[in-house]
């Protein structure tokens, strides 16, 4: 027999109570004259019997109800396991526990609670002559405590314990315990395993471990399966939350995409599912679900304002498995870029003039940038600070002064965007601005009367990302009659990526990196002079993406997706700087550099919001991400006992026991509640008579 | 309704203050005394015959017919009341302001008082555990000062043999006479009743005032009690709610039982509680003999 609070036990000193105020609340009787005695003597032995049979029975019943109480509330047990396994001589036994996120399920007591009272109870029932030890299995095996006969060590690792988040390796667990025992000399094995038996958990495909004698002889081991879990663990859960901006429906319009599954076996009609922003509901939708059916729902969110914003989906109502109920990320909602455009050429002729269609591609509607337009006198007026992106538009070579200013606008943080045509000179280019240039200028080329095509495009870059298919077809047709030739690159110039490469090898767009400045260097004009692009439908897209890079408003778009249990990479270029990552707990996680240089998290611990911390401790917040938990952790499909017993049956013995069939067959606090009731109504019943 | 009640008797120090208190209380109610035990009501005349007596000559029927008639009544008695007071040990307890025994002599004397002023005689029998104390039935006004002053010095104590007591009352008073008994008529061996029964053989008329407290009747103790004899030295420890019902069986019981052998015997029986109004108890007793009239 087992208790699930057996320190209610010293409640059972309370049967001594009748005993005692028996014993010693003896008041002195009241000394009274009484005429009347002859009546009062024939009466008392009239009734002496009967009083005396009802006094023995009030302190029998006020005895039993002091006893039956905390009797109940020790919730004791009668287990199986403790029968079985005494029954069959000593053995080597390895204890596993089950930490899979199943186990945080909770109907009032969680799963792991009971989990962590079997594995006592077991230990207890183990032979003082028995060795054991204990493996904590979450997504690997863990010896908490080695073979030995330190039961207080084996106590203390359980008390310890915590269900994880992801899915338990129940079959290398086992395989795990299963060597801890070999060293022991005794003759047998056993394997207690304290589990819910979820299907993500165990893999029935895998045969049962086989353990190992201390001369060497391989051993089927005994397997005393406990199964801690209801018949079934209905649950639901959101796998899944997809964010993108949606710049045809506004400047700052988001879509958001939740799934919900169900691994319930009934369908869940009308369940209300919420988005929040910072915690405050802002739009509600209702799902039917369908047996382990999926269903998608898709809200839109126009934010009021740009900034960093946590997005969650959560459902309203939460069920026995609360922490897979919501699902979180972080959006960082850039503020318009302001671009200054200084127009090399203008012309009162719109067709003509320098600058008309890279404004007009700017300012077109859902465009993410704020153009402002300069002749190259006014431009220098302007603070190049004010802005994100400086678009140089067939500008003749700048002053040494500009130079400068150019390039502290660059190490700023600052784009450029260089594009050629009558006015720029590549000599004096060269000569004032070599060191912006991502190579320099060599010479105009002219490619006959029909010009060239685009050869091929870098796709891995942000820029030209979305020019695929059907929309590259703008680009592809473009014709091309003259462009600058550039130098080839020197060996301590930096980087120069091609973005776009003509039929002839020509580099038409070339991206660079100065610092933390980005340069975009266009080989050809930007109007109709030479080329026809700008009336192609990708001059816009390739002008407002160019925009978007330059002032870094590209780099994270799409969330940062992390997953509990996985190492996560920082998607930042400034990365490299993090010096740590701050857990919702408040541990310090490390960030290493891998080898491709992308900092990389260890595997994360915890769900919840994670915060990037700069080498001088200080966050920022649109670098924050948050840790979900893997989907699959949150199938909490049962492995049919039958299956669960043809699994063990290849083994020699074993015990599959749910916790149902156990109530089923021992409600012994129950039967302990209703036997004090009764007998505080017979009580009560004696008492009045 | 009550005169006096009887916490106020119970304050009033004297007997014979308590008895005239009630006693005024009954006659002031009365216009005849229905207690009157000689008859001088007139039946017929008729002629002399030698032997009649000549004191019922009827001296004005010879001034008008010139003939002797004598005078017949219909009925020539004399009531001679004897009033017997159980003064055993547990005719001392009471609960309210008055014993059972105060309660006894009051009610005796009362009668007495009531008896000797209409010209009838009254006496009085105390039984206690010493020789019982008689004063015999006299009609002289000072006889009820005799009456008071044996009442007045009586007191509850020990155990009495009532049955006994009744045989030899039986056999001594005058025939006819009439007698009251006041007691509780508790006694071990419950032959108090065959006492009564040989006062009624000898043609004695009896009435019986079974006085009771109000405590042995309803049994009013919760806590446990060590009960003690009021006769002797036997006590006795109980919870009284274990017994309340069986003991309040009991009880109606003996009263029942009481009361049904006392109509049997063709007395006259009346339950007293020390908690009822004395005069409203006379009162019942006095109708009750009116009506037998």
């Amino acid at each position: 027999m087992t208790f699930g609070a057996p320190w209610m036990l010293l409640g059972l000193a309370a049967a001594l109570i009748p005993l005692l105020i028996h014993l010693f609340d003896r008041r002195r009787p009241r000394r009274v004259p009484f005429a009347a005695l002859a009546f009062v003597l024939r009466s008392q032995r009239r009734t002496a019997s009967r009083l005396k049979l009802k006094r023995i029975l009030l302190y029998a019943l006020r005895t039993l109800i002091f006893l039956a109480i905390p009797l109940a509330l020790a919730q004791p047990r009668w287990r199986h396991g403790a029968k079985v396994t005494s029954t069959r001589g000593l053995a080597a036994t390895a204890v596993v526990l089950d930490q899979s996120f199943a186990l945080r399920w909770s109907d009032g007591r969680p799963l792991f609670a009971r989990a962590q009272e079997e594995a006592r109870a077991a230990i207890r029932a183990l032979a003082p002559e028995e060795p054991a030890s204990l493996i904590l299995c979450g997504e690997r095996p863990a010896i908490a405590v080695p073979l030995g006969f330190d039961r207080g060590g084996l106590f203390t690792a359980l008390q310890l314990a915590a269900p994880g988040y992801r899915p338990a390796a129940l079959n290398q667990c086992l395989e795990s315990a299963a060597g801890t025992l070999d060293a022991s000399p005794l003759g047998r094995r056993r394997l207690i395993v304290v589990s819910a038996a979820t299907a993500t958990s165990l893999r029935l495909d895998v045969s049962p471990p086989r353990a190992h004698l201390a001369n060497g002889q391989e051993v089927v081991p005994d397997i005393d399966f406990l199964d801690i879990a209801p018949t079934s663990l209905p649950n639901r859960a959101l796998v899944g939350l997809r964010a993108e901006p949606v710049p045809e429906l506004g400047l700052r319009s988001w879509r958001f995409t939740a799934l919900t599954r169900s691994f319930a076996s009934g369908a869940s009609r009308d369940a209300q599912l919420n988005l929040e922003i910072d915690g405050a509901v802002v739009a509600k939708s209702f799902l039917n679900l369908e047996e382990q059916g999926t269903t998608q729902k898709v809200f839109t969110y126009d934010f009021p304002g740009s900034g960093v914003f946590e997005v969650t989906a959560r459902l309203a109502r939460s069920d026995a498995l609360a922490e897979d109920d919501h699902r979180s990320l972080i959006v960082n909602v850039p503020r318009p870029t302001r671009a200054l455009l200084i127009n090399g050429a203008p012309s009162s002729q719109k067709y003509r003039d320098e600058a008309y269609f890279v404004e007009s591609a700017l300012a077109a509607s859902g465009s993410p940038v704020k153009a402002t337009t300069r002749d190259p006198d006014a431009a220098w007026n302007e603070n190049l600070m004010d802005f994100d992106a400086l678009f140089l538009l067939n500008v003749a070579a700048p002053s040494s002064e500009h130079v400068q200013r150019i390039e502290r606008f660059l190490s700023k943080g600052g784009g450029v965007f260089l594009s050629v045509g009558d006015n720029v000179n590549p000599e004096a280019w060269n000569a004032a601005a070599g060191w912006i240039l991502p190579r320099k200028f060599r010479v105009v080329k002219t490619a006959g009367t029909t010009g060239i095509g685009v050869r091929r495009i870098s796709q891995a870059h942000p820029i030209m990302a979305p020019f695929v298919e059907r929309a590259r077809e703008g680009l592809f047709a473009a014709r091309f009659l003259r462009f600058m030739l550039l130098e080839p690159g020197e060996a301590d110039a930096a980087p120069a990526e091609p973005l776009v490469v003509l039929d002839d090898g020509a580099l038409l767009l070339v991206a660079s990196q100065r610092g933390k400045g980005r340069i975009l260097f266009f080989v050809s004009t930007v109007d109709r002079d030479w080329n026809d692009l700008v009336l192609t439908p990708s001059f816009l897209p390739l002008i407002q993406r160019s925009a978007g890079w330059l002032s870094g408003t590209l780099d994270r778009q799409e969330p940062l997706q992390a997953t509990v249990g996985e190492p996560t990479e920082l998607a930042t270029p400034d990365s490299q700087l993090a010096s740590g990552v701050k857990a919702p707990s408040g541990a310090i996680l490390p960030v290493v550099v891998t080898a491709d240089g992308t900092s990389q998290t260890p595997p994360l611990r915890e769900p919840g919001r994670y915060r990037v911390l700069e080498p001088d401790e200080t966050t920022r917040p649109e670098l924050d991400f948050f840790a979900n938990i893997e989907p699959t952790a949150s199938d909490t499909t049962r492995i049919p006992e039958t299956d669960l017993k043809t699994w063990t049956g290849q083994t020699a013995s074993i015990e599959t026991a749910t916790v149902d069939a156990r109530r089923r067959a021992f409600p012994a606090w129950t039967f302990l509640f209703m036997l004090a009731a009764v007998a505080f109504f017979i009580e009560g019943v004696l008492v009045r008579k | 309704m009550a005169i006096l009640d009887v916490a106020t008797l119970g304050r009033i120090g004297g007997l014979k203050l308590r008895v005239r208190a009630v006693v005024e209380g009954i006659l002031s109610g009365l216009h005849k005394s229905p207690l009157q035990g000689q008859s001088v009501e007139f039946a017929e005349h008729k002629e002399y015959a030698p032997g009649d007596e000549l004191r019922h000559l009827d001296w004005k029927a010879f001034g008008k017919f010139d003939r002797y008639y004598v005078k017949r009544f219909e009925h020539e008695t004399n009531l001679r009341a004897t009033m017997v007071i159980d003064a055993s040990g547990s005719m001392g307890f009471g609960t309210g302001g008055l014993s059972k025994l105060d309660l006894a002599k009051t009610l005796a004397a009362a009668l007495a008082h009531v008896l000797i002023h209409q010209q009838d005689s009254a006496g009085v029998t105390v039984l206690s555990a010493e020789s019982p104390v008689t004063i015999p039935p006299r009609s002289a006004p000072t006889h009820l000062q005799t009456i008071l002053e044996v009442l007045e010095n009586s007191n509850a104590d020990g155990g009495t043999d009532l049955v006994s007591a009744l045989k030899m009352l039986a056999e001594r008073l005058p025939r006819r006479s009439f007698v009251c008994i006041f007691s509780d008529l508790f006694d071990e061996r419950a032959e108090v009743l065959r006492g009564i029964t040989s006062l009624r053989s000898h043609k004695h008329e009896v009435a019986i005032f079974h006085l009771m407290d109000p405590a042995e009747i309803t049994f009013p103790y919760d806590d446990p009690t060590l009960f003690t004899s009021m006769e002797d030295d036997a006590n006795n420890e109980v919870n009284p709610r274990d017994i309340r019902d069986s003991y309040l069986q009991e009880i109606r019981s003996f009263l029942d039982k009481a009361k049904s052998a006392c109509e049997l015997a063709g007395c006259h029986y009346q339950l007293v509680r020390t908690d009822e109004a004395l005069d409203e108890v006379l009162l019942r007793f006095i109708a009750h003999r009116g009506s037998r009239r």
